[in-house]
Formats: C-alpha cells, structure tokens, sequence
C-alpha cells in the first residue's frame, strides 16, 4: 500500500502549463526526489501535494484518503522550506511546539517531544533561542525538527539545502538521509541538483516543463535514461545528433559530421536511416596509450584544451572529422600533465554510447 | 568633530536638522514664555511669571471634559481605522490581482483631496438634511433626522475616514515584509487560516500596528480643520480650543499653555511607543 498516490495531477497558471498529468506513487518510508531544472514543476507538485496550492484536476491520495481538496492543515504533512519560514517571534521550543500544539498535545507530551526533535537534529540546548539568533544550518535544523515533530504522514522537503554552503550542505545531505531512515518517514524531495538527489534517492522522479520524463533507481535512471533530456541531464556529457547505421547484435550510429560508433543496444522500432540522438558522459570517454586495451570504439584525436579541476582534469578532444568531444579522467599520482596539441587515442566502450529517438521522434517510439 | 560628524551619519542629517530647529523649535520656545505669563484682558500679556494658566486648565472641569474628549477621540479613531485598515492593508499586501496598484491609488487618493473639501463631504452626508438623514426619514426607518454632526459622532466618522489611508499605507509595508512561506509553514503544521491570523500574522505585524496607531493618533488629536468643520463652533477638542483662544479670545498665554500640555501628550506617547518597540525587538 502505497503512503502516498499522485494520478493526472494538472495545472496551469493561466496560458503557462506547470504541471501536466503527473503520477507518482510512493511507498512507505520511501525517498522519491523531484528532479527538474527550475520551472519545470517541481515545487508546484509539492505545493500541491501540501495544498498550499489548489491542483486544476487529478488526485492526490494520502493512505486511504482523498487529499487533493482538503486546507493544509487537515493533511498531516510537514514541508520544509529553503527559505526555512521558522517563526521569528518564537523561540526554537514553539517553533517546533507549534504544529503538536495546534494537535491539541498535552503540554508534558509536547516538551518531551520537542526535546525529542530537537536532540535528533542536534540542537539540543538550544531550545531557548530565537531563530535570528542561529546559524543558517542550525535554522535548518529546526526547520526539519518543527515539521518532523508532530509525527507527520509524510515529510516535504522544497530545496531544503540550497541555502546553505558546499561544506555544510554535503554534512546535511547526509544527516537528512540518516534521519529519514532512522524515522523510516516516506519522503518526497524536490531540488534541481543532480549529485543531491543521486546520492540521497530510492527513486527518482525526472521532470521536464511540467511532465513526468522518467521514474527510477537512481543507477536506472543515470545508466538506462529514457529520454535525451534525462540522458543529458544527468552528469557533463557529449550529446550529438546522429542517424542509424545498421541494426542487428551490434548495431551502429553515425554522428552528423562525425565517425561511426557501435552501440550496446538501440531502442525498439528503430529502422536504419532513423535520426537519433547519442549520447556518451565526459568519465565514460578514455585516452589511451599506444594499443593497449580492446574497446568497441577507438579513434585517433588531437588534444585542444587540457584544464586541471582538482581531483580530475577536463579534457577537449578533436576528432579528424572536426567534432569535438569533452572527456574527465582522473590523474594519476605524478603523471605528467598533458598538453595541447599531443595527439592520442580515444576508447568509447559500446556500453557507453546511449542512443535514443531524436526528441522529435519521442513520443514515436 | 569632524570625525564624529562623518561616522554618525549627522552631517547628512544636518540641513535638515537646521531647517527644523529654525522652523519649528525656535517658535516653539519663543511661545514657552508666553504660556507663563498673565493675560490681562483689554490690556493684553503681562511680564509678571505665573503658573495660572496651567492652573486654570488642568484645574477647570470644562477645560478637562475637552482634553479627555480629545484624547478619546484619538483611541476611538484608532480603534476604528485599525479594525477597517488592517484586513484592507492585509487584501492589498497579499492580493495578486493585476488591479493592485490600482487599488492602492484608490486607498491614497483621498490625500490628494483638500481637506476642506473631503469635510464638507460629510458635512453633506452628515447634516440634518444630509443624504444620512433624508434617506433614513424616507426610509421611514426614523421620524426626526438623527443628529450625527456638531458631536462625537460626527468627528470620529470624520476623522477616522480622512486618517484611514495612513493606517492601511503604514500596515501595508509590514505586512508584506511578512513572509508567505512563514504563514504557509504555519497552515502545513495545522493552523487554520484564523489561527495562522491570530498566532503568526498579527504578532508579526504589531510593530506596524504600534506605528500607524501613533500616527493616526497624534494626527487626530492635532486635527484642526475637520473638527472645526465637523463640530461647529460649540462642540470643541483642544487645537480648535487653542485656535479660539489665540485667534478669536486673543488669550494668548492660555493658548500658548493648551499647546504646550497637547504637545506634552504627544510627546509623552512617542517615547512611551519607542520603548515598547524597543521592549518587543528585545524581546524577539
């Protein structure tokens, strides 16, 4: 039994579609992100689903019951929001009393379960304060504590990390995580940052201009994207438009302007000549020495532009055919950095060419 | 000095400053004298210092009836610009409608208005054969035109239309700096639209309702014209009290004193409003 059901959700703000016929369905103590650029829909869905905003059309089941129609504050939901929103006329203990008041808690119940929010997001001793008084993260902090502490259905969380630094924000990933599982409390997750919703999903939601593009795994959804815009919009990758080659065991696309490459798979129902759109992820593409290793697909190329980022370096690669291709690799301890102009061998296995129906063609497929 | 000048900000602040201190304060303390010397009638203010004018003032029943009048009015019409000001400042602080400026035009057009003009308004609305009246006796809801002018009720209806823009344009800039994430956070944890009302929005909004309060306030109880207009010549509050008595009874000294103890009054309630600011921002 599903904790929370999503069919044929809609909305539009007058000509602008937000939302257009979204389902979900979300299992308990599930953790499904909402993954999207901005304005793709994400936080109208949740909004919706927290009934802060009023859907056009669709349900919205919470358990066994119907939600879509009902105030907020009959849902039994707790959103969190980036912007936080605590009270500020109120100190961190009725911040996070508040929603138990509004349940009519008894007063002994409500200190006892404030205390208990409060020590699992670590702020114990803190009670007193007012919010202004707090670090963004520890203002953070209370912010899950208060929606988390009347024990809600289901816990929302708008961007709740965008907020805050790099440093701070990879500690509260996983501090979030680690409390959604320790509370085993179904979740649903909305930000636009890839490596955030990858490392802290079960399932992940693709959204694009308000329509569903793909629900998965996180490993599905990053290996076996469903559309060219999941499959570009997962990692720093090359994307070329291309047409198929020939079909069969080992089936290969040429690339407009470019070489031939051999693919692990094509979709079903594409016919030789058919347009397509490749794609192949920066780490999946090696630079090689001399003849060593076996891949599907190697081709000489010339090196543009070598940049150093850290733990990788970033490469531009020329093709003789003049198509450029953008590879990551990690360096070796006291290799020696390469330099524009050296020519070396590109290796694509097989695996890592990802075809799919040019977007045109989509819904053809 | 100079260093002083630059770092508190007081050097920009002083040709102003200059313009207010010979303006206003300068009259002011030239009038301070003049409330403590004697009126001789007929033969004009005397040199001799005296406290009687004070005296006489807080002393006389007449003179007390029209300072409690006064400053009664003052609350009523608070009471009543805050009851209609804030759910219209609320409306316009949050509405999305395209109409919005629109309708914040509407709420201060009345300021673009002369004053004796939006009075003599009510006094056609008002009097004994005002649209009020004629339209109730045709009505025949009542038989003899009710008397709403020449008393309190004239001047609050008065007053409390021709200060209400105040109020809505002082709650509208608190209001909106409320944000909407707080109130929806509030109604996802299970508050009703009323209690999001009661345990968020006005506690967040008291400090705009502190301000406009003031305000309203010291404009009512300083209003002159309307009162004059609205009131009659008989039925007074302290500035038309003070305008009779410096301009009509040529009592100078007595005005001079009626001006000073309203002035006391407002002053009194500015510093008295400051620390209860200060008070809740300590205590947020």
């Amino acid at each position: 039994m599903a904790t929370l059901q999503i069919a044929g959700l809609s909305k539009r703000f007058g000509d602008f579609v937000a939302v257009d016929d979204f389902a979900l369905a979300v299992a308990h103590g599930e953790f499904v992100s909402l993954l999207g650029p901005s304005g793709c829909g994400k936080s109208t869905i949740l909004r919706m689903i927290a009934g802060l905003i009023e859907p056009d059309a669709g349900s919205i089941r919470l358990g066994e019951e119907e939600v879509a129609w009902q105030p907020p504050h009959r849902r039994n939901i707790g959103l969190v929001f980036q912007s936080y929103a605590l009270f500020p006329h109120m100190s961190v203990f009725e911040n996070v009393a508040f929603g138990l008041r509004r349940r009519r808690v008894a007063e002994a119940t409500i200190a006892e379960r404030v205390a208990d929010a409060l020590a699992l997001v670590r702020l114990t001793g803190l009670e007193r304060r007012l919010p202004r008084e707090l670090s963004g993260g520890q203002q953070q902090r209370v912010a899950l504590a208060r929606a988390i502490a009347p024990r809600p259905a289901l816990l929302l969380l708008d961007e709740p990390l965008s907020n805050l630094d790099a440093k701070l924000r990879d500690v509260m990933r996983l501090e979030l995580r680690r409390l959604q599982q320790e509370l085993r409390i179904t979740t649903v997750f909305v930000t636009h940052d890839q490596e955030e919703a990858l490392t802290m999903s079960d399932r992940i939601c693709v959204l694009s201009h308000g329509v569903l593009q793909q629900v998965g795994t996180p490993r599905e959804i990053y290996s076996h994207p469903a559309t060219p815009f999941v499959a570009e919009f997962f990692g720093r990758s090359n994307a070329f438009d291309a047409t198929v080659a020939a079909l069969g065991p080992r089936p290969t696309v040429t690339l407009a302007g470019g070489p031939t490459l051999t693919a692990a798979q094509l979709p079903a129902g594409l016919a030789v000549g058919a347009p397509v759109r490749v794609t192949i992820r920066q780490e999946s593409v090696a630079l090689v020495e001399g003849a060593a290793g076996g891949a599907d697909n190697r081709f000489a190329a010339s090196l543009v532009l070598a940049s150093f980022a850290g733990r990788d370096q970033q490469f531009v690669l020329r093709l003789p055919e003049g198509i450029e291709l953008t590879a990551e690799a990690r360096i070796g301890r006291g290799e020696a950095p390469l330099e524009p102009g050296l020519a070396v061998e590109v290796a694509i296995a097989c695996e890592d060419v990802i075809v799919m129906p040019a977007a045109g063609a989509a819904g053809a497929a | 000095m100079r260093r002083w000048l630059d770092r508190s900000g007081f050097g920009l602040l002083s040709a102003p400053l200059l313009v207010l201190l010979c303006v206003f304060v300068a009259p002011l303390l030239v009038l301070l004298p003049t409330s403590f010397h004697p009126y001789q009638p007929g033969r004009g203010i005397g040199t001799a210092w005296t406290l009687t004018n004070y005296a006489q003032i807080l002393g006389d029943g007449f003179y007390l009836e029209i300072i409690a009048r006064t400053l009664g009015l003052g609350l009523i019409v608070v009471a009543a610009t805050l009851l209609v000001g804030y759910p219209l400042a609320y409306f316009l602080a949050r509405t999305r409608s395209r109409l919005r400026p629109w309708l914040i035009i509407l709420v201060i057009f009345p300021l673009l208005l002369n004053l004796v003009v939006r009075s003599f308004g009510w006094i056609v609305l008002l009097s004994n054969h005002g649209l009020v009246n004629d339209l109730l006796i045709a009505l025949q809801l009542i038989e003899r035109p009710l008397k709403l002018m020449f008393n309190f009720t004239g001047l609050l209806v008065g007053l409390s239309h021709i200060f209400l823009p105040f109020m809505v344009l002082v709650l509208i800039g608190t209001i909106q700096n409320i944000p909407r994430d707080v109130e929806d956070a509030a109604r996802t944890l299970g508050a009703s639209r009323w209690t999001v009302l009661r345990e968020v929005t006005l506690p967040l909004s008291l400090p705009g309702i502190l301000s406009g309060s003031i305000l309203v306030f010291v404009l009512t109880i300083s209003a002159l014209v309307t009162p004059r207009l609205l009131g009659g010549p008989t039925y007074q509050v302290m500035s038309t009290l003070i305008y009779d008595e410096f301009l009509k009874i040529l009592n100078w000294p007595r005005g001079a004193a009626m001006a000073f103890i309203l002035t006391a009054i407002v002053l009194l309630l500015v510093w008295a409003s400051g620390r209860l600011a200060r008070r809740w921002a300590s205590v947020r």
